[in-house]
């Protein structure tokens, strides 16, 4: 099938640099395409496999290695906290799902699953009410949801007590989202969780994560951990939603307005005409 | 036999595999379902997909009358597949398209069985009762099973060393075959349960046999092997797929299972001091929803007002609704028309049971603190607790002696009922924390329904007592009862040359299936984006959450399900 050119020109998270050692050569697909990188004294290179000689670009950016297989690639999306001195930068490992990674980011985007998935650390009955938030596109086409708030028993590895947080959700390619949450230690400032979703093909993907945290406290290890303990809580339900590519229509998965943002990604991935990925039933029965 | 037929009944699950409080996984032509059993014993076949964002249904939590999504928590009633709380929205009412999708379900001779249109007959005749053997999953699809029993042989009495003679394979329905044992009584009956393409589960049941039934199974499973092994050596099986075309597609149209039910006063009683409780039958021949303790009916009074009323059935009770009323002194007029104008009789329209304060699962023990009239959740919280053999308090606090409500069922509850008769507010203060402190706090679970002043001082109290803010869980009534009404205004369809009025109270969506005109709807809250329509002009009144604020500014669009206009001619190109 053709991948949707948005997605074929935009840049695809296939490592977290810390973790590629260096002279070993590493196998790994994007958007269906076997491809190889490696890591020397030069810096990153990649090439697509299988005598395949086609474009095939990687660049470092955010601690994580990027490929585009793309001649005209699309410019890098902006985190500016990423370089600020006094910012830890945290490589909080790659998991592979067998699930479409527009799933993935979905449930990145979700706070109505906090109780029930995340019991104990990032939400709790009976505190399970999702507070109106405010979802908006702005000018560069990436989805803002502000205002979003949230009582939780344990919200980061560093917070002992019940807390309500106060997040930002960013979408800013189709497999591209970050969340800016409240610093416990700097109330001014926030932390920032990326998530880089490598679309390994249709139905199975790589969730990279990479911290950007103003913690003085804990470990790389200590924060690493808690992300996995919360990554591994999410494993068990995305590779369990059916069907594993995500439908697009209403009529097939129901809403609510705690839903807001998941709808309106929905809603621009329709917009942005991206169908990698996605649910169409009527394609598959004709 | 291995095409779907909709309108046949096929073995899904042995009963046994669907335990009390369980929930499993079954499969057939290859899609998935969750099955289980509710605690008055009915069961469910369900598309194993949560109709919220896909989860398996079957990872989920059977509370005993609904089902409970892992995901999000939204919980389904036994029987008919209604979503009864979204606790993302405890304020908002479900979608009326959320519901699970529900297979016809029968359950006989040790066998679960489904059928994909509601409307199929009730099956026939019965095999008998027997002893179930094993259940084997066969790699082959069912026609190749099928064929292969026909060379079956085995020993009435289970005796290995017998060499059995062959019978003829007897076609008892499309999904079941028989074969007698030849010169003895025994019959053996196989089920054939057609889970995909190339996946056929073989089910057993021997009918008559009288051996040890240890020995009886252990020579089947033998055979019932060497069958397989047989089938399987031939050529490898395709890899399975998922089914490409969605559940809902194979099946007749349906709307929705409604929400709304007609119910008729069976009986009225003076429970206490302006308390009255009321027994209400289905109206008609459609079952009475299951309850969960805790779960509340919206009903319309016979003046029009829609009032929330928990119900107090135990969990046995399922062929009627009870629940309780007491007249407010300083009532708008809801509780005193049910007190005034309802009788043995009356007609009642009902929503079906919303469950915003379900007992959650947690290990602790739950102390259940009532205030007047809020002991009737309570009371079916503490009715369940006490059928199940879990350990739990019931605190009840009421004016005196003479408002003390359902004293039949208090007395059945026990010593685990304590009465706090006739206290001021110091009183009660210090009652509730003698209830709350001094306990490992860790282990308890508090849940509390009663006038808000009292709901306060458990709150206050329990904190100060170190029990945490999770462990204390209060009735929260939706507050839309009375729902922002809205002004009248005049729909003008351009396209079709119509006109008709929306009063105060209806929404545009509702007027315009009303006028019988097709408007796709999914959520009903003005997020998912599915009733979108587009406007001429009208002043709007944008409620949604899915149009962007430059959408909203260019009038030329709303979402009927929540916004309207302001009054005067809404003009639509529809």
């Amino acid at each position: 099938m053709r991948v949707d050119e948005m997605l074929w020109r935009d840049w695809h998270a296939v490592a977290i640099v810390a973790d590629i050692a260096a002279g070993r050569r590493y196998r790994t697909t994007v958007l269906g395409v076997p491809v190889a990188y490696w890591r020397d004294g030069d810096g990153l290179h990649a090439l697509r496999e299988a005598g395949d000689t086609g474009p095939c670009r990687i660049a470092e950016r955010y601690a994580t290695a990027w490929i585009c297989l793309s001649d005209a690639p699309l410019d890098f999306f902006a985190i500016p906290e990423f370089d600020e001195p006094d910012r830890r930068v945290v490589g909080a490992g790659s998991i592979r799902l067998h699930v479409s990674g527009l799933r993935a980011v979905e449930n990145f985007l979700d706070m109505g699953h906090f109780p029930y998935v995340h019991t104990g650390y990032l939400g709790a009955e009976p505190h399970t009410e999702v507070l109106p938030y405010d979802v908006a596109i702005d000018a560069n086409n990436e989805i803002l949801a502000t205002n979003c708030r949230f009582v939780q028993p344990r919200a980061s590895a560093i917070a002992a007590d019940p807390i309500e947080v106060s997040y930002t959700y960013r979408v800013a390619r189709p497999f591209v989202t970050m969340l800016y949450k409240t610093c416990v230690p700097a109330p001014d400032r926030r932390d920032v969780i990326g998530l880089f979703i490598q679309p390994l093909s249709e139905e199975w993907c790589v969730a990279h994560t990479v911290l950007i945290y103003l913690d003085d406290v804990n470990s790389d290890e200590e924060l690493r951990r808690f992300q996995q303990t919360i990554f591994g809580q999410d494993l068990m339900i995305l590779i369990n939603q059916v069907p594993k590519r995500m439908p697009l229509e209403a009529r097939h998965e129901i809403p609510v307005r705690a839903d807001a943002m998941s709808s309106a990604y929905r809603r621009w991935l329709r917009e942005n005409r991206i169908a990698y990925g996605t649910w169409q039933p009527e394609a598959v029965e004709a | 036999m291995n095409l779907l037929d909709t309108g046949r009944w096929y073995p899904i699950a042995r009963s046994e595999d669907a335990p009390p409080r369980h929930v499993c996984q079954a499969q057939l032509f290859g899609y998935e379902f969750a099955v289980w059993r509710d605690d008055g014993g009915s069961v469910n076949v369900w598309e194993n997909r949560c109709p919220h964002r896909g989860l398996k249904l079957s990872l989920g939590i059977n509370t005993g009358s609904e089902l409970r999504c892992q995901y999000h928590g939204w919980t389904y009633a036994s029987g008919s597949g209604i979503c009864t709380h979204v606790p993302a929205h405890p304020g908002l009412a479900e979608p009326s398209k959320a519901c699970a999708l529900a297979l016809a379900a029968v359950e006989r001779d040790g066998f679960i069985w489904c059928a994909f249109d509601p409307a199929t007959a009730a099956p026939e005749a019965a095999i008998g009762a027997g002893l179930t053997l094993r259940s084997l999953p066969i790699e082959r699809d069912a026609a190749a099973v099928q064929a292969a029993l026909a060379d079956y042989r085995f020993d009435p009495d289970g005796r290995d060393d017998a060499e059995p003679a062959g019978a003829a394979l007897r076609e008892l329905t499309p999904q079941t075959f028989e074969l007698a044992a030849p010169g003895s009584a025994v019959r053996l009956v196989f089920l054939l349960q057609p889970a995909a393409a190339h996946k056929t589960i073989l089910h057993a049941l021997l009918v008559g046999a009288s051996a040890d039934p240890d020995r009886l199974r252990r020579h089947h499973a033998q055979r019932m092997n060497a069958l397989r092994a047989a089938l399987e050596s031939a050529v490898p099986a395709a890899p399975a797929t998922e089914p490409s075309v969605p559940m809902h597609k194979l099946l007749p149209v349906r709307r929705p299972p409604k929400r709304e039910f007609s119910c008729r006063v069976l009986s009225r009683r003076q429970e206490s001091e302006g308390v009255i409780s009321l027994e209400l039958a289905a109206a008609d021949a459609t079952p009475l929803p299951a309850l969960a303790p805790g779960a509340h009916l919206n009903l319309t009074t016979p003046s029009g007002l829609v009032r929330q009323y928990s119900v107090v059935n135990g969990p046995a009770e399922r062929d009627t609704i009870v629940i309780g009323i007491k007249r407010e002194p300083d009532s708008r007029g809801g509780s005193r028309s049910m007190h005034d104008d309802v009788r043995e009789g009356t007609l009642l329209q009902a929503s079906v049971p919303r469950n915003t304060f379900p007992l959650v699962p947690s290990g602790k023990r739950p102390i259940l603190v009532a205030g007047g009239i809020g002991i009737t959740p309570l009371l079916s919280m503490a009715q369940a607790l006490q059928a199940r053999g879990e350990a739990f308090e019931l605190h009840y606090f009421a004016r005196g002696e003479q408002f003390v409500s359902f004293r039949e069922r208090l007395a059945a509850l026990g010593d685990a009922v304590r009465l706090h008769l006739g206290l001021d507010a110091a009183q009660t203060t210090a009652a509730l924390r003698d209830i709350l402190h001094g306990r490992p706090l860790e282990q308890f679970k508090v849940y509390a329904c009663g006038p808000g002043p009292m709901l306060e001082l458990v709150r206050t109290t329990a904190a100060a007592g170190d029990i945490g803010a999770d462990d204390v869980h209060f009735e929260y009534f939706r507050n839309d009862a009375e729902p922002a009404p809205g002004q009248p205004f005049t729909v003008r369809l351009q396209r079709s040359a119509r006109e008709f009025e929306v009063p105060s109270g209806q929404t545009l969506l509702q007027a315009l299936h009303e006028q019988g005109i097709a408007v796709e709807a999914s959520c009903e809250q003005g997020v998912c984006g599915s009733c979108f329509t587009e406007v001429v002009s009208g002043e709007l009144e944008h409620h949604d959450l899915y149009l962007s604020a430059a959408e909203k500014a260019s009038g030329k669009c709303l979402m009927p399900c929540v916004s309207r206009a302001r009054g005067g001619v809404l003009v639509l190109d529809l």
